[in-house]
């Protein structure tokens, strides 16, 4: 059911995207849009992703990014940062990032370096 | 026209010396006495400001053996006819001119000189600590809030950081519950919550304890030792750690609950970017400082629907003396999450309630007006640093006043007056104010007030806590108190009449003549019970357990009674019939 639900997602935003008169694509990448180009390169960066029903798996973020599941990072999983909004996030190698990506996938955001605010 | 400070040198007269001596010795206010031949009169003198002696110094020959100390070179002469003395006063400052020629010609004066003002050195990196953890205690009132229930005690508090060491915490006084269950760490396997190396994570632990000692803390390990430091800090992170940490707090504010049961979580962050080349240029997309879209930003807002509260340290990029890392950035220097409209940012003050140097400036980046408040730091606490410093220890000291609060106002999602949001309402309205008035981006609304926050809180609902108190049938005075329905006379205390605050909502009834001793009436009818029929919550709160104390009851008291009783004679027969279940029995 979660996956029917995902293509069902997938569809409907391929459907907005003919009416917009984009180019309707048969794979996950579907949306010609080149996201942060001079960002990468620097390693791994955050991106979110909105999805409606239960929880995705890493199979069916990788299928709609149009990646392979390895290239999502393993440890950080697929983390719900939104429940109102339907919005998780996903940790990805740059390198690996297809130039067209979906329309309800944004990013590369920032990975930072954090440190504690302690004195030197 | 302007008034300009200045010291005034006298010579000695006995007026002087005994002005000077009365005011070493005296505990209380001494004026200053001052003859009217040594006044100038263009000085507005300060009159409440004594003579001050100031012993005459005289220099000593060199002595020429190679022992010599160069602070044998002056001499100091202590005598008070020997000594001179100064007093203060004001003057114009257009007449300062006039003012030397006058002194020329008063042989009583030695010398005048400018008073300037002076204020205490900021607080720096590397600055001795101020005080201790116990004057910060003192400062934020801990006493008082623990007496009315204020203490951590319920709240969990997340310590997102380096890790703690509860047994370091142990050995130093502090003594908060641990929940290892709803810990976190980036890996289990290399830092276990609770045993991680004594650090940042532990000094911060120590701060939230000294405002709430019985909370439940939370370790959740995110930072770690870099690999190869490149001559900065130990401890690092990437913030997709973060976004990790907080989903896992936002399955504890999410789990199940029990029915009524209220679960209150504060997040304590002393972390942050030090410097905008650490993250994505501003005005792209994937910007986190200046970004409320990036998923770190968006978690924290979630996590603070769900009602947590959230703090984050301002950053230690202050204009005055700013963190090295900082790269002399020290303007909008509160980056990302840090400057939230969901989270209280806390900036750092000392003891003496000033600023410190290296304490971030607002505005905030995400939201303008940032820091929220400030807390204490830089003082000798934990014993993990040599000061508990940095704006990372005033974090955790007002993050311990929250979670204080929070004992006594749990986070309720039925109820808007226990969201995030209003607590951090509560505590930036109750700030003393620092600083320019009202809001300024050095203090945000001023400093922590513990106690302004307990006199919001001023008694305990014994009800709300001890529920089982109040519970219905409350409480049979004759079973626990036999001695009060034994004997001749029937009970001796009305408590209405004795503590009317108790019963103030009930008619207090014309005291009677008094009567002749009527027959004992059944117990059960004794005006004992109305105390308890009070609405539990009114009754409890107005009522200070301390100042609670029984007592002989007055002529008038009893005479109350009595008459209460003979009124009741009528109905003595039907209430003999229910004598039997009051469980006082007549004994």
């Amino acid at each position: 059911m979660l996956k029917s639900e995902a293509v069902t997602a997938v569809v409907e935003t391929s459907d907005v995207i003919a009416r917009r008169g984009g180019s309707k694509k048969s794979g996950p990448s579907l949306l010609s849009k080149n996201r942060g180009k001079e960002i990468r390169g620097m390693g791994k960066n955050l991106y979110t992703i909105e999805w409606k029903g239960e929880k995705p798996t890493r199979e069916e973020v990788a299928e709609r990014f149009g990646i392979d599941p390895g290239d999502l990072d393993e440890e950080f999983g697929v983390i719900e940062i939104d429940p109102e909004r339907n919005l998780y996030s996903i940790l990805v190698d740059d390198a690996v990032v297809p130039d067209e990506t979906d329309d309800q996938i944004k990013g590369p955001f920032s990975n930072p370096k954090i440190e504690p605010f302690g004195l030197e | 026209m302007a008034k300009v400070n200045v010291i005034i040198e006298l010579t000695h007269s006995k007026k002087l010396e005994n002005n000077a001596t009365a005011g070493m010795e005296s505990e209380g206010p001494v004026n200053l006495e001052l003859a009217a031949s040594q006044r100038l009169s263009m000085v507005d003198y300060d009159e409440t400001f004594p003579a001050v002696m100031l012993p005459s110094i005289s220099e000593v020959e060199f002595p020429e053996d190679e022992s010599f100390d160069s602070n044998a070179a002056v001499a100091f002469d202590a005598l008070p006819d020997h000594s001179t003395y100064i007093v203060r006063g004001q003057v114009e400052e257009a007449d300062i001119p006039k003012l030397e020629k006058e002194a020329e010609k008063n042989n009583a004066v030695v010398n005048v000189y400018a008073d300037v003002g002076i204020e205490p050195m900021l607080i720096c990196p590397g600055s001795p600590p101020m005080g201790t953890d116990a004057d910060v205690e003192r400062l934020l009132c801990t006493t008082t809030m623990r007496s009315r229930g204020m203490d951590g005690s319920g709240v969990l508090v997340a310590i997102v950081d380096t890790g703690v060491n509860m047994a370091f915490l142990n050995s130093k006084g502090k003594t908060p519950t641990f929940d290892a269950a709803r810990s976190w760490s980036w890996n289990p396997a290399v830092v276990t919550p609770g045993n991680a190396p004594v650090g940042h994570g532990t000094m911060c632990a120590f701060d939230v304890c000294i405002a709430a000692p019985k909370c439940t803390l939370l370790d959740v390990v995110l930072l770690r030792p870099l690999s190869t430091p490149p001559g900065g800090s130990l401890m690092s992170g990437l913030l997709s750690d973060a976004i990790r940490a907080y989903r896992h707090l936002l399955n504890v504010m999410l789990a199940p609950r029990r029915p009524g049961e209220l679960r209150s979580l504060v997040v304590n962050n002393s972390w942050g970017m030090f410097h905008p080349s650490w993250d994505f240029p501003v005005g792209h997309s994937g910007n986190y400082s200046d970004n409320p879209n990036h998923p770190f930003n968006v978690i924290v807002a979630t996590l603070e629907r769900a009602g947590a509260d959230i703090l984050f340290a301002a950053g230690n990029c202050g204009a005055d003396c700013p963190d090295g890392r900082c790269q002399g950035v020290t303007t909008r220097a509160i980056y990302g999450a840090n400057s939230s409209p969901y989270v209280t940012c806390v900036a750092g003050v000392d003891i003496s309630k000033k600023r410190v140097g290296y304490s971030a400036i607002g505005p905030g980046r995400l939201a303008v007006r940032k820091p929220d408040i400030s807390g204490y730091t830089h003082f000798k606490g934990s014993g993990v640093y040599a000061a508990d410093g940095g704006t990372s220890a005033a974090c955790p000291v007002v993050a311990g006043v929250v979670a204080a609060v929070r004992s006594r106002k749990p986070h309720n999602p039925g109820d808007s007056s226990t969201s995030a949001s209003a607590i951090r309402s509560l505590i930036t309205s109750t700030a003393e104010d620092l600083g320019a008035v009202g809001y300024d981006f050095l203090h945000g609304h001023g400093v922590i007030n513990g106690c302004g926050l307990a006199r919001k809180f001023p008694f305990i609902s014994i009800c709300r806590r001890f529920p089982w108190i109040c519970r219905p049938p409350i409480v049979d005075i004759c079973r626990i108190r036999p001695w009060l329905c034994r004997g001749e006379v029937p009970p001796i205390i009305d408590f209405c009449r004795r503590y009317p605050n108790l019963c103030r909502q009930l008619p207090v009834p014309p005291i009677p003549p008094i009567p002749p001793i009527p027959p004992r009436p059944p117990i059960n009818e004794l005006g004992l019970e109305m105390v308890y029929e009070q609405p539990e919550e009114e009754y409890f709160d107005e009522f200070d357990f301390e100042g609670f104390e029984g007592g002989e009851s007055t002529d008038a008291e009893i005479a109350f009674l009595l008459g209460k009783l003979a009124s009741r004679q009528e109905s003595s027969a039907n209430a003999e019939k229910r004598s039997g279940d009051c469980g006082c029995g007549n004994k």
